[in-house]
């Protein structure tokens, strides 16, 4: 119905950007040595750093799930002792992160991470999630869902602006929020699109009679895996629900960007880490390990 | 095997047979919420009360006014309504600080209800002015479970919003000698007026590869599913909504929320809204 026109943004804002753009992310993976996992995760100047421990054995009865991990979100503020700021987002961190991480795979075991936020910028749950993200997956810790999520500041425009069918800001300065009705996070599951693509492959290497039927099937009963794991409004964000329905798919561009930065982070360190594989095997072998 | 039995040992298995057979085990249907009871002005000390009863819920709000000054530098004659919710250990809730999966839920619904209940087009806050820049009306809402048995989000926003809307505060001077503002006895005539009563209706997603949607669930499908809030905050004319969802399985809640959102706005206005005003 809308055309895709809607998902973008016309008129720059105060830094820049335009209203469908995210900061410039940047990571830096693995500089906590003594946690299992751990990240730094910037967008823009927000920055939030992320330890994870485990899945560890739990020490205490109260942790101790029998059939499952149990999920444990610390959220330390900058400055000062945490309140009910940083306890209601651990709230929401530990209900996202404990249906992505698959916990029926180390029952009694405790995962824990500890997020802290670099500077005090608002809204910052979004970073929050990135940042736990990669914690994760440098962790390794197995994972059923991979969240991504993105903020999205909601403010109506009279008729005749460049951007009335784009009513958002994505990733909203503190500054910007002043004049928006709300804001919302959105967060996306990122695996979706991997498996639906390869799907698609699959089809191919099998004689044509059955990809037709495998096809037709899958059409037939096409239920999408669906790919939103939470929302919540960060600072007081309603929405009528048809500027609702695009912002979740301006929500799954934004995610895009994020999901190939993820990707490309991680590449680079697996190649790296497999270079030193091979170099460290060749040193065994023979003195010459020139590559 | 006894259906009892079968049901403590095995309630995802049992709650999955019920639903096939397309009825819940108290044999509601999906959409159905259950029925709720609300009285008014129960507490004397309070400037106004509210007691929910629904299914075996009990939900007890009290408001209490104080005089503060405005916070919000930007609106210098705004009071403002602070929600606090206490699932105590003799609800039967498993909410506390220290326990289980379900951490500091208590403190994330105050904030999200806090939030609510501000919200500028649910109510216009200069209504709680006393003098501008100086002092204004603070509502402390305090919303107390006694008994839980699911839908932790709706019950305990009706019940601070009944409770809020009985509320009637006292005429205040200010004493120059004493440099306070001072209630005095007349008659306490001002109301608390909403636009729009801001309620919100919850649904417990179970059973993750059927995934039936369930409306105002009960503790047992609460338990077994993961649970999608739609807040609403504008009036009958401008419909704006919130869908409130903290973690679980991947959705695709654009679809869903284009098949459910029409339910949660019938009972919104038919039992809601209904229970609210009547």
């Amino acid at each position: 119905m809308e055309l895709n026109a809607s998902l973008f943004g016309r008129e720059k804002r105060s830094d820049g950007r335009f209203p469908h753009q995210l900061r410039p992310p940047a990571v830096e993976v693995g500089l906590l040595h003594r946690a299992d996992g751990s990240a730094r995760f910037r967008l823009g100047d927000t920055s939030v750093t992320v330890a994870v421990y485990g899945p560890s054995e739990a020490q205490q009865q109260r942790k101790t799930l029998l059939d499952r991990a149990y999920v444990e979100v610390l959220v330390r503020p900058l400055s000062g002792p945490a309140d009910a700021e940083e306890r209601s987002r651990e709230a929401i961190l530990q209900k996202i992160f404990e249906a992505a991480i698959d916990t029926p795979r180390h029952p009694r075991t405790v995962v824990q991470i500890t997020v802290q936020p670099m500077n005090n910028d608002k809204p910052m749950m979004h970073v929050c999630v990135v940042g736990i993200y990669m914690a994760l997956l440098d962790a390794s810790v197995p994972l059923r869902s991979l969240p991504l999520a993105v903020a999205l500041a909601y403010r109506p425009l009279p008729q005749g602006s460049p951007d009335t069918d784009f009513p958002f800001l994505v990733d909203p300065l503190h500054t910007e929020l002043a004049a928006c009705e709300g804001c919302i996070v959105i967060v996306l599951d990122a695996s979706h699109r991997r498996s639906k693509a390869e799907r698609d492959e699959g089809d191919e290497a099998l004689p044509s009679s059955a990809a037709a039927a495998a096809a037709a099937v899958r059409r037939a009963s096409d239920a999408p895996r669906g790919r939103v794991l939470a929302t919540f409004p960060e600072c007081g964000g309603a929405m009528p629900p048809e500027v609702f329905h695009t912002a979740l798919k301006v929500a799954e561009n934004a995610c895009k960007v994020l999901d190939s930065f993820v990707r490309l982070s991680f590449e680079r360190r697996l190649t790296l880490l497999q270079a030193a594989f091979r170099v460290q095997n060749s040193h065994g072998g023979d003195d010459d390990d020139d590559d | 095997m006894d259906p009892e039995l079968f049901r403590r040992v095995q309630p995802a298995d049992f709650l999955q047979r019920q639903l096939a057979d397309g009825a819940r085990p108290d044999g509601r249907p999906f959409t159905a919420t259950r029925k709720m009871k609300l009285n008014t002005n129960s507490l004397p000390n309070c400037e106004g009360s509210a007691t929910l009863r629904c299914g075996s819920s009990l939900y007890v709000a009290g408001v209490r006014g104080e005089i503060g000054s405005p916070t919000d530098a930007a609106h210098p004659s705004h009071g403002r309504i602070v929600v606090t919710t206490d699932f105590s250990k003799l609800c039967g809730a498993d909410f506390r600080d220290e326990a289980g999966p379900s951490q500091n839920l208590s403190v994330l619904l105050s904030k999200t209800l806090t939030q609510l209940v501000n919200h500028h087009k649910a109510i216009d806050l200069s209504q709680l002015c006393i003098k501008e820049t100086e002092a204004v009306w603070v509502l402390y809402v305090d919303v107390v479970c006694l008994e839980y048995d699911g839908n932790f989000a709706d019950l305990p926003l009706l019940a601070s919003v009944a409770a809020l809307r009985n509320v009637r505060l006292p005429v205040v001077t200010y004493d120059t000698s004493a440099k306070a503002y001072r209630r005095t006895t007349d008659e306490a005539t001002q109301r608390v007026h909403f636009k729009s009563s801001p309620v919100c209706v919850t649904f417990s997603r179970v059973l993750d590869e059927d995934a039936y949607w369930l409306a105002d669930p009960t503790r047992e499908e609460e338990e077994l599913g993961t649970a999608l809030t739609v807040a609403f905050v504008g009036g009958a004319g401008e419909r704006e909504v919130t869908p409130i969802r903290w973690g679980g399985a991947p959705v695709d809640l654009e679809r869903v929320s284009r098949r459910l959102l029409p339910t949660a706005s019938r009972i919104k206005e038919d039992v809601y809204d209904a229970l609210l005003v009547g």
